[in-house]
């Protein structure tokens, strides 16, 4: 793992590479900034953008956009009491009041400064859990890559949106779209009318930029907001260094982050549930409790590390087995497979510079957040929150059409984006959650040819593929997973019907 | 005056639109159990099973709808549903312009006249910002990335590049 490291260092450290670290960091604190727009959506646009250059610029550019999008949201969550992204929530408690007392620099330094905390750690983790679970994955067979396959889409489908029945409807919807064109197995096409642009699938850019950009654009063209945040927020004067009370804040910090760094290790979960429970914990641990809600700086710094936390930690799973740990991560896990890179053992062993480049990368741009977060550059940056959010609608699709075209120089493919766009804004205002049907496409060939593959070396025994002991734990996981949800939900019907 | 006409309320409540998609998924559902029956029976057996439990999901949608109580369902789906169907029309509209003029054009024109229709009037701002965001994007994928852009009636123009 070290010499992985050191090999891929010096391609980090290349000067394209860290120029797209840091214009993804930048991009990423305007996107998660302006509200409507979150990190997902950012790397949704990015990948059409990025696609056909070097896979470790492109990551670069990723990477960055995680990170810095993450901190983002905090600066109208500050300001405005606007949550720039849904994982900022928790910030808006403390940062707002802050702002109402005259404090909206401090609290910004407090945020900024907790979410390189939160991210550093978090990737720290990344680069030191990846490697042996991918060891552990080299164990798998056919049938356990099934498992696994199957696991992902359980997770994801019952943990990332509110109701399971939708959930589970969503990852079917993806496995569908990823029947779509040739079966590997038989050479037959599927579902592709005799169109040639459809004969190897539906392109997951395609998917990716209508799944997760078109629905905030008609978003915006609905809402139809005429004006920009006030130029007069912006004007930041420094107020005392966090730094200097660091002891004030090393506990909660480190609290936070491991909080966050579980929670971005479970797949499904992550986002706005770590920076929730890493607040609350935060409040349950203080001396002040009854502080917390009115301007507690650590109430912003519990919420802004859990959060920075979450962020690398999430591409655990999904780097070593293809289960992301959030939605952000079901995207990037997109985008690896745009550049031909499939997450697992394969990608370790015959791609090493680029996963362990990727994996440092996620460590540099958390390091880079301190930079481009500062006061000086908030106050640069955050000037694209002036422009009012109906103009800002036409212009991201002027970057989504000319990105989506190139990929394949195909008009085939915008018509489909505007179709995939027009269903996916249907799904999120009747919050079917998108990032199911991403892992419906991923791992619902997988799932297929990894069963049918299984089923031949067993001789076509059913029983064979859930006998060995890991598939045995990954079934179990499965039903866990899938039960759960539905095991709360009764027990909070029968907790209301009693009261 | 377009921003009071486009601020009509939808008619269609949320409880209908989630039936109403609900339907539409059963609908697709049999069309791929229908469609996967074409293929070798190796081929059509994942799909099909797939149809199959994606009616059932979307039938257990339609029930939950129909048993929840009537007033739980009935804010309107689309808040604004002039503007949506103004902005689903424009970027339709946008698309075909590309495909016909190519990318500058049409991008111009979009990225104008919707925020205008919509009922926006800084021109100072939304000019310079538009054709400024033009200009960078020719910079990164004609000059720097050299990626394709659709065929476009200004390509004497972006020969001219560097």
């Amino acid at each position: 793992m070290i010499d992985a490291l050191v090999s891929a260092l010096p391609h980090v450290l290349a000067p394209a590479n860290l120029f797209a670290v840091l214009l993804g960091t930048v991009a990423g604190l305007v996107v998660g900034a302006l509200p409507g727009l979150t990190v997902t959506t950012g790397i949704a646009i990015l990948i059409p953008l990025t696609f056909g250059l070097d896979p470790l610029f492109a990551l670069g550019m990723m990477a960055g956009m995680y990170n810095g999008g993450s901190y983002g949201g905090a600066i109208p969550a500050i300001l405005m009491r606007v949550p720039g992204t849904p994982a900022s929530v928790a910030t808006i408690l403390d940062g707002y009041e802050m702002t109402k007392r005259g404090q909206a620099a401090y609290a910004l330094q407090v945020a900024v400064v907790s979410g390189v905390i939160g991210s550093v750690l978090s990737a720290i983790s990344l680069i030191l859990f990846a490697p042996p679970l991918v060891k552990l994955s080299l164990l798998f067979g056919p049938a356990e890559f099934f498992w696994v396959a199957v696991l992902g889409l359980a997770t994801v489908s019952s943990l990332l949106g509110e109701d399971l029945i939708k959930g589970l409807i969503a990852a079917l919807i993806g496995l569908a779209i990823g029947t779509i064109g040739q079966d590997i197995s038989t050479g037959v096409e599927r579902f592709t009318f005799d169109l040639l642009p459809l004969a190897d699938g539906l392109d997951i850019v395609v998917l990716l930029t209508g799944l997760f950009a078109i629905p905030p654009v008609m978003q915006m063209i609905e809402e139809a907001l005429k004006v920009g945040m006030s130029g007069d927020l912006l004007k930041l004067r420094r107020q005392g260094s966090v730094l200097s009370k660091w002891r004030e804040f090393m506990p909660i910090w480190l609290r936070s982050s491991v909080i966050g760094i579980v929670i971005g290790i479970l797949p499904g979960a992550g986002g706005s549930m770590s920076c929730f429970l890493a607040y609350n914990d935060a409040k349950r641990i203080s001396k002040n409790p009854e502080s917390f809600g009115k301007g507690n700086p650590e109430g912003v710094a519990a919420s802004e590390a859990g959060n920075g936390a979450d962020n690398a930690a999430s591409l655990i799973p999904a780097l070593t087995l293809g289960i992301p740990g959030s939605g952000v991560a079901a995207v990037i896990l997109g985008g690896l497979l745009v550049h031909g890179l499939r997450p697992g053992p394969q990608l370790f062993r015959d791609h090493p510079d680029v996963i362990y480049g990727f994996m440092l990368q996620m460590l540099l741009s958390a390091f880079l957040l301190a930079l481009v977060g500062g006061l000086a550059a908030t106050r640069i940056f955050g000037q694209a929150l002036r422009l009012p959010r109906i103009m800002l609608a036409p212009i991201i699709m002027l970057f989504v059409a000319v990105g989506v075209y190139a990929v394949n120089n195909s008009m085939f493919d915008l018509y489909m984006l505007l179709g995939i766009g027009l269903v996916a804004y249907v799904l999120e205002k009747l919050d079917y959650p998108s990032a199911p049907i991403v892992l419906g496409v991923i791992l619902g060939p997988l799932a297929e040819s990894q069963l049918r593959l299984a089923l031949t070396i067993s001789g076509g025994n059913a029983v064979a593929i859930a006998s060995s002991p890991i598939s045995m734990i990954l079934i179990a996981l499965t039903l866990f997973v899938l039960v759960a949800p539905l095991w709360r939900a009764w027990q909070d019907s029968r907790k209301a019907a009693t009261a | 005056m377009e921003s009071d006409a486009m601020a009509v309320k939808s008619a269609l409540t949320r409880r209908q639109a989630e039936i109403t998609f609900a339907a539409a998924l059963i609908a697709a559902a049999s069309a791929i159990f229908i469609e996967a029956g074409k293929f070798p029976p190796d081929s059509a057996g994942y799909p099909r099973t797939l149809a199959v439990l994606l009616g059932i999901g979307a039938l257990l949608v339609i029930v939950r709808e129909v048993i929840r109580p009537r007033e739980s369902g009935v804010q309107p789906f689309f808040e604004h549903p002039i503007r949506f169907i103004v902005g689903f029309g424009f970027l339709l509209v946008y698309f075909v312009m590309i495909d016909l003029f190519g990318y500058l054009l049409p991008s111009v024109a979009f990225a104008i006249s919707l925020p205008f229709v919509l009922g926006y009037r800084e021109w100072r701002l939304l000019v310079p910002v538009v054709l400024g965001t033009l200009a960078v994007i020719l910079l990164i994928f004609r000059v720097i990335l050299e990626r394709p852009l659709p065929p476009d009636i200004l390509n004497f123009l972006l020969e001219a590049l560097p």
